[in-house]
């Protein structure tokens, strides 16, 4: 029963596919021939470091007035080892509040620049990016470097963000996409390197 | 939501909130018109020659964004949020199929 109906299906289609074919022979012009590829240069980027070891590159790209602070911190999820949460806790606890403003200033000083602060993690790194217009650079290095550096860990939202890591937990374990996610480097890596603490990656 | 769209149909919007509104707007298309590609200028040059007959409609969109005012934006919250223009969708996971789930008072809204 079922092979016969594939292959009633194959004959369908097969019936419908020919008059096409046909048709599109016919009533299409040949396609134009690939022009050259369009010269493209690498935007010329500068790199250095600062006194306190930071490298910083800036790269010019795009054609208008924004920029993105992008800062990069080689240390994740991996560092945090056994102390499961620590990493997501703490990147959600960040804009919380930092150099005495609140979580609620943080975001309201990054929409003033026309962005949004985004802190985000994952097993070797911690990002926290800003995108605005570029006439507000300046104050988006400053405010980055606020969060990243004076974060006051307000006492106060500390349970409102718990609560809110365990619910997207529990959603995260209610889809099957993400309970594959933490099963996947462990066939790839060795479980030592999980979890032993000599081979775990060193905070650069 | 209703306590929301009544202060913007009653009050008038500050210079600094109208200034911020103003800043991420313009932040946001220049997103949209210079994304890694430039799908997005192209798009809005199409959209120009489309319904306006001009792509250049696309160098008047920042010009656009200065000519709003405390007072325009009142006025229009009042003429197109008023009560009578909504419908209100109540979700209502867990409902029988075919239940009526729209409670009274949503749907007077």
């Amino acid at each position: 029963m079922i092979r016969r109906a594939i292959a009633a299906t194959l004959t369908a289609t097969a019936l419908i596919s020919a008059p096409i074919a046909l048709a599109s022979a016919q009533s299409y012009p040949a396609r134009p021939a690939l022009g050259a590829p369009k010269p493209f240069a690498v935007p010329a980027s500068e790199t250095y470091r600062l006194p306190n070891g930071m490298q910083v590159t800036l790269i010019p790209y795009g054609q208008v007035p924004k920029a993105v602070v992008s800062l990069r911190i080689y240390a994740g999820g991996l560092n945090a080892g056994e102390r499961t949460g620590l990493t997501a806790m703490t990147t959600n606890l960040l804009s919380e509040g930092a150099a005495g403003r609140t979580g609620a200033q943080i975001a309201e000083a990054a929409a003033a620049m026309g962005g949004n602060l985004g802190v985000g993690g994952d097993l070797h790194e911690t990002t926290l990016s800003l995108g605005v217009l570029s006439e507000f650079a300046d104050d988006a290095v400053r405010l980055v470097a606020d969060v990243a550096r004076r974060p006051d860990f307000p006492a106060t939202e500390l349970e409102r963000v718990r609560s809110s890591v365990l619910r997207n937990i529990a959603v995260a374990r209610s889809q099957p996409a993400q309970r594959r996610r933490p099963r996947l480097p462990r066939p790839i890596m060795a479980p030592p390197t999980l979890t032993g603490a000599s081979t775990r990656p060193k905070p650069r | 939501l209703n306590a929301v769209i009544e202060d913007v149909r009653t009050n008038r919007v500050s210079a600094e909130e109208l200034e911020r509104a103003r800043t991420k707007i313009r932040s946001n298309l220049y997103n949209l018109a210079d994304p890694s590609t430039r799908f997005g200028l192209i798009d809005l040059l199409a959209v120009g020659a489309l319904w306006e007959n001009d792509p250049n409609w696309v160098n008047g969109l920042e010009a656009g964004f200065n000519r709003v005012t405390p007072e325009l934006l009142l006025a229009t919250a009042r003429e197109y949020l008023r009560p009578t223009n909504r419908s209100i969708l109540l979700v209502q996971p867990g409902a029988a199929p075919g239940a009526p789930t729209a409670s009274k008072s949503g749907a007077s809204q």
